[in-house]
């Protein structure tokens, strides 16, 4: 019963109809660009420290968020800069697709060549609200804060002027699109780069081979099976809980 | 989605039409959230719809701020509290548009105070500071807290003694260590409260004074990996600062450490302990808390409580905190600090003392040298054994040694400035103290809610030493004529020993929902001892001689049984206690070498209080008190023998002193409105003291003071405090004014004859600051006092005292690099009798950032007019007091100072970054 009130909520938003007023969107498509901190990451690891000058300072990738007001569909477009230490993050390339009416969403994850299907109903977050705004691809933004895992600080801005509820990767449940996220911790950010207004024809969900869990049963697993990956790149690991 | 309901509890909704406030058109659209009241966190949010209809249902009750927002129109915030009362809200709400606002602008904040009973809560992160603050920049921008040159606090006119992190004490004496240290952008929340004793916490029912304690609570993510500082400076001429600061958290431990240098009195020096101990009951020497010097008695310690005079001085200690055992049932803190350093005083005084109908001046030159060193220790330990039984005891050391020699030369003019006497004198004084404070406390909750039951133990001994050699000689004249002269060597073996044992058993039982009844008993046990050994000098150089007149052992044993209840009456909104405590005593007094002086005292009193809580719909907190205690007289002021360390002021004691009753009435206003940051705080006491000790003083015509505690009229006093700020024009102009008003009437018997000396104090000010984040801030102030000192004896006399301070004060932080900072104020002092004093004093420094902002490098300029003389000004009773001290004159110097910490703590700053 709890968990229906917040989708009451969201629904009776979507369900309001939207009116044509100039400074709302509730759909189109928006490209992010993700920025990873490499040398940061590498820091503790030893037998890279030597090495980091041949290391490029940052590792940059382009991901799409395409949103109606039911549906979100977030997959990486292009190809990354190449960058000799990418090995250090995992699930690099997350595909996402958030279903507001069912309040469903589906993560692709690829471990190196392992593909991870993760079907759940959408993470909660506690978001809190900070009393600062910024400038995200020319959209004024509200600060929030929140811990994931426990212990992850994160920091998004999201614009109130675009009414659906999503954000880059599963980030969500503000009153707004989140436009940038930064997670300190783990050395990354997410800021949009550009908006557009055209809606995507039609959402499909991600093709997958490998099993599919929910998201308790996947973090069991990689907490369980990749031990090895947090003693080589104990940042990078935490990438897969994103 | 987001929202994190507990599954119990009832729910209301809050509901509405969002308007225009121009035309009252509907804004569709606009998002209505609602987050919690104390967290911030989101709890639900959505969006008007095209009649500008929003509603938000099912949130459970509480209290939440509901934040409506929309592109085109300032935020609308309200504070809403969803309660059996009020389950629904159901209104229209009105938003600004931002053309409008652009003239009259309305910048939401989240929440800048809460307050909450006794407690008042500062959302730290909303005030902006520049990089590398430090917690004092931090506590002197909020409204109602000041911070003076030396770090000294005062929370809404009252003196803050303890700053507490995260709750726990933290190096137990020094609140500048916190302050000092701890950065401004690691504290989540400043809490100011009064504290209670743990066991009033328990019972739920305080008996006691004000203590007013500062909490920092720390934000999570600083509470990880390891941080601290360290700085140098030096300079010219001969001046360093020097010191580093550890922290480190890991899981539930934390440890910080610290050592500082200083020889421009950047160190407090901890040479008074700050509380005052042992005594075991409420006892204060004098009946009211204004400037009532009691000079001839600790003199010598008095000069050193002072920031006057050139120190140097080496401070350090550990603080250690963890969690233990399973679900960390065991809490330990401790800690240990050391205090090492000298002092070099010289000072002048010039007193117009005013009896019956006759001025005497005396002039009077002090040259001291004195050195400290102190060690203190503490432990606490709260073990709980499971949800309904705890233990804590604590024990808190100070071992101390002071060393003073002076010299000391006076003079007595009479109203033709004709002498009367001159004294030379000289004093060479080791004082070693101890003193352990143990506490231990039993609780034990019942299944019953609101049944308790706790005993609580106390043992506290002190010691204290003082051997004295005190060298004087007096010239008596008559007519300008020598008319006699007389001189004395003496050693003077002054010990002291305090013991209170005391023990407090207390039983709480709930009646109903509304209702607490508590009922207590408290038997103290208190003995004191003063022994006081004095020989003069013979002819051998050997201070042999026994001097009988000025030596005593003197026995002042209490034995108090406190029995009482007291119920407390809440509902919402309300809350109302009464308490009943009687009290009775038995004091003996055994003079051991004069059996004359022997007496026993008995003694009775109701001590009752009532304090009445209400807070309005409005926000406004009222708190009304009254309360009626018994004041015991300290052992120095009964020991009958004359203190002859002065012989030209001398202090006799009265064995046959009673204790005092003072009824006290306080009334507490405090309001805080979130739209402009607009609050406003009133404080009124009023305090009469029955059978109060006042002083009989006889000033013979050689111009000798000899002076006796006694047992006077009444004595009344009516203090006020209030202090008003607002934001305007925008969040960053921000403007404050404080009232202060104080009446208090003495008696005291002046050669025989009553004298009632009145005094009024009127005092005000008004500040304005800008800040403007991370660029810098601004701040210009006036304060003015306006005080009269009626004297009624003989005849009737008056003096005025007006004293007036500019001060002016910015901080800039330019090219992201530097910062430059500057401090002026301009201060004149003057009274009806004296010519004005004015002093110009001026700071300057400059910095710039390095390292990635971790790294300061700079300058500093003190006093730059070089114009600071220690002055003082003020009035006692019946005398006009000047005093002037030497200080640290003009000083130049490079500082460096460097912030490191490990990952978990710099987060906050890779965010900024991002």
């Amino acid at each position: 019963m709890n968990i229906n009130t917040p989708l009451f909520i969201i629904l009776s938003f979507l369900l309001t109809r939207v009116s044509q007023a100039q400074p709302f969107i509730t759909k189109g498509t928006i490209t992010f660009e993700r920025k990873v901190q490499m040398h940061k990451i590498l820091e503790d690891n030893e037998w890279v420290k030597a090495n980091m000058a041949s290391i490029p300072k940052f590792y940059l990738s382009t991901f799409q968020l395409h949103f109606n007001e039911d549906t979100l569909l977030y997959h990486k477009v292009g190809e990354d800069e190449p960058n000799s230490a990418s090995w250090a993050i995992f699930a690099r390339e997350n595909e996402v697709v958030t279903i507001f009416s069912t309040g469903q969403s589906v993560v692709k994850k690829t471990v190196y060549n392992d593909d991870f299907m993760i079907k759940d109903s959408l993470p909660k977050y506690r978001w809190k609200l900070v009393n600062e705004t910024r400038k995200i691809a020319g959209v004024e933004c509200k600060k929030a804060t929140t811990i994931i895992n426990d212990s992850v600080f994160v920091v998004a801005f999201y614009a109130e002027t675009i009414l659906v509820s999503g954000g880059p990767e599963q980030f969500c449940g503000l009153p707004g699109m989140i436009l940038g996220v930064i997670v300190p911790r783990l050395h990354v950010s997410y800021y949009a780069q550009k908006m557009e207004r055209e809606e995507k024809q039609q959402f499909s969900l991600p093709k997958h081979k490998g099993k599919t869990m929910k998201r308790k049963e996947f973090q069991e697993m990689v907490l369980k099976n990749m031990k090895w990956a947090f003693s080589n790149s104990a940042i990078g690991a935490l990438y897969l809980f994103l | 989605m987001l929202v994190t309901f507990s599954v119990r509890g009832q729910r209301g909704e809050v509901k509405g039409i969002v308007r225009d406030t121009t035309a009252f058109p509907r804004v569709d659209k606009a998002t209505a959230a609602v987050i919690g009241a104390s967290d911030s966190v989101l709890k639900a949010f959505t969006h008007t719809r095209k009649d500008g209809f929003f509603i938000i249902s099912n949130l459970p009750f509480g209290n939440y701020i509901l934040i409506i927002s929309h592109p085109n129109f300032g935020d609308y915030v309200e504070e809403i509290s969803l309660s059996d009362s009020t389950q629904n809200i159901s209104k229209d709400f009105y938003l600004t548009s931002k053309t409008i606002l652009i003239n009259e602008v309305i910048i939401q904040r989240q929440r800048d105070i809460k307050i909450n009973g006794d407690t008042t809560e500062f959302n730290a992160t909303n005030y902006k500071l520049l990089e590398n603050a430090s917690a004092e920049d931090l506590l002197k921008l909020l409204p109602g807290i000041k911070v003076d040159k030396d770090g000294k606090i005062t929370a809404y006119g009252e003196a803050v003694n303890k700053v507490y992190v995260d709750g726990e004490e933290f190096f137990s004496d020094d609140p500048t260590v916190a302050t000092k240290n701890i950065k401004a952008e690691m504290i989540d929340k400043v809490q100011v409260y009064d504290k209670k004793t743990d066991q009033e916490a328990i019972t739920g029912v305080d008996d006691g004074d004000k203590n007013t304690v500062i909490n920092l609570k720390l934000k999570d993510e600083f509470k990880k990996g390891f941080f601290g500082k360290i700085y140098a400076r030096v300079g010219l001429p001969n001046s360093l600062d020097n010191g580093v600061m550890i922290n480190s958290f890991k899981d539930k431990r934390k440890f910080s450490a610290y050592i500082t240098h200083s020889n421009i009195g950047n160190n407090s020096l901890g040479w008074k302990d700050s509380e005052n101990y042992g005594t075991g009951s409420n006892s204060s020497m004098y009946d009211d808390g204004m400037s009532y010097s009691d000079s001839y008695t600790l003199e010598d310690d008095d000069i050193l409580s002072g920031d006057a005079g050139i120190s140097n001085s080496l401070n350090g200690g550990v603080n250690y905190n963890n969690k233990f055992l399973k679900e960390y049932k065991l809490n330990l803190n401790s800690s240990y600090g050391f205090s090492s350093g000298n002092r070099d005083i010289v000072s002048t005084t010039n007193t117009e003392q005013t009896v019956n109908d006759s001025t005497y001046y005396k002039n009077e030159n002090e040259i001291y040298q004195a050195s400290l060193l102190s060690h203190k220790p503490a432990v606490s330990l709260v073990y709980d054994l499971d949800s309904s039984n705890k233990i804590k005891y604590s024990i808190n050391a100070s071992i101390k040694n002071i060393k003073l020699k002076g010299n000391y030369i006076s003079e007595t003019l009479n109203s033709n400035r004709d002498p009367l006497n001159q004294s030379l004198r000289s004093i060479d004084q080791n004082e070693n103290s101890a003193s352990y404070i143990q506490s231990l406390l039993l609780s034990h909750k019942f299944k019953a809610k609101g049944r308790t039951f706790s005993l609580g133990v106390n043992l506290d001994l002190v010691d204290n030493n003082k051997l004295k050699y005190i060298g004087t000689q007096q010239r008596y004249y008559e007519d300008g004529l020598v008319q006699r002269m007389d001189s004395l060597n003496q050693k003077n073996d002054n010990s002291l020993t305090n013991q209170v044992f005391s023990l407090k058993a207390a039983f709480t039982e709930s009646l109903g929902k509304k209702w607490l009844f508590e009922i207590h008993y408290k038997p103290t046990l208190t003995s004191n001892k003063s022994v006081i050994a004095s020989a003069i000098r013979g002819l051998t150089g050997e201070y042999t001689e026994r001097l009988d007149t000025l030596s005593n052992s003197f026995v002042f044993n209490t034995h108090r049984h406190e029995a009482g209840f007291s119920l407390r009456y809440t509902i919402k909104g309300l809350n109302a206690s009464f308490v009943l405590n009687d009290e009775t005593g038995e004091q003996q007094r055994f003079d051991l070498i004069h059996s004359t002086n022997n007496t026993t005292y008995h003694y009775n009193a109701l001590n009752p209080s009532i304090q009445l809580r209400y807070l309005f719909k409005n926000k406004t907190n009222l708190n009304i008190r009254y309360n009626g205690i018994t004041n015991q007289p300290q052992i120095n002021q009964l020991q009958p023998i004359k203190d002859y360390s002065n012989p030209l002021i001398i202090y006799v004691g009265n064995p046959n002193l009673k204790p005092s009753y003072e009824h006290r009435l306080n009334l507490l206003v405090h309001k805080y409105n979130i739209r402009h940051s607009r609050y406003f705080y009133t404080n009124a006491f009023y305090n009469i003291t029955q059978n109060a000790f006042t002083r009989q003083i006889t000033f013979s015509n050689e111009g000798v003071t000899k002076t006796q505690t006694i047992n006077g009229s009444n004595t009344a006093r009516l203090s006020l405090w209030s202090q008003f700020g607002r934001n305007i024009f925008s969040d960053m102009i921000r403007v404050s004014c404080v009232y202060g008003f104080n009446s208090s009437n003495k008696n005291d018997i002046l050669n025989d004859i009553q004298n009632v000396s009145r005094t009024i104090e009127n005092k005000g000010g008004v500040n304005l600051t800008y800040t403007k984040e991370k660029a810098g801030n601004f701040s210009i102030g006036y304060n003015v006092s306006y005080a009269t000192n009626i004297n009624i004896g003989k005849v009737k006399t008056q003096t005025n005292i007006e004293k007036q301070e500019i001060g002016v004060s910015g901080k800039l932080n330019f090219l992201k690099q530097f910062v430059v900072e500057a401090n002026y104020s301009f201060s004149r002092n003057q009274s009806n009798t004296t010519t004005p004093m004015t002093i110009n004093m001026l700071s300057a420094s400059a910095a710039y950032k390095l390292f990635k902002n971790k790294a300061e490098l700079g300058l500093i300029g003190n006093n730059l007019f070089n114009q600071n003389s220690g002055y003082d000004l003020y009035q006692n009773t019946s005398s006009l007091i000047r005093s002037q001290h030497n200080v640290l004159g003009r000083y130049f110097m490079v500082s460096f100072l460097y912030n490191f910490s490990n990952k978990g703590a710099v987060q906050k700053q890779e965010e900024d970054e991002y």
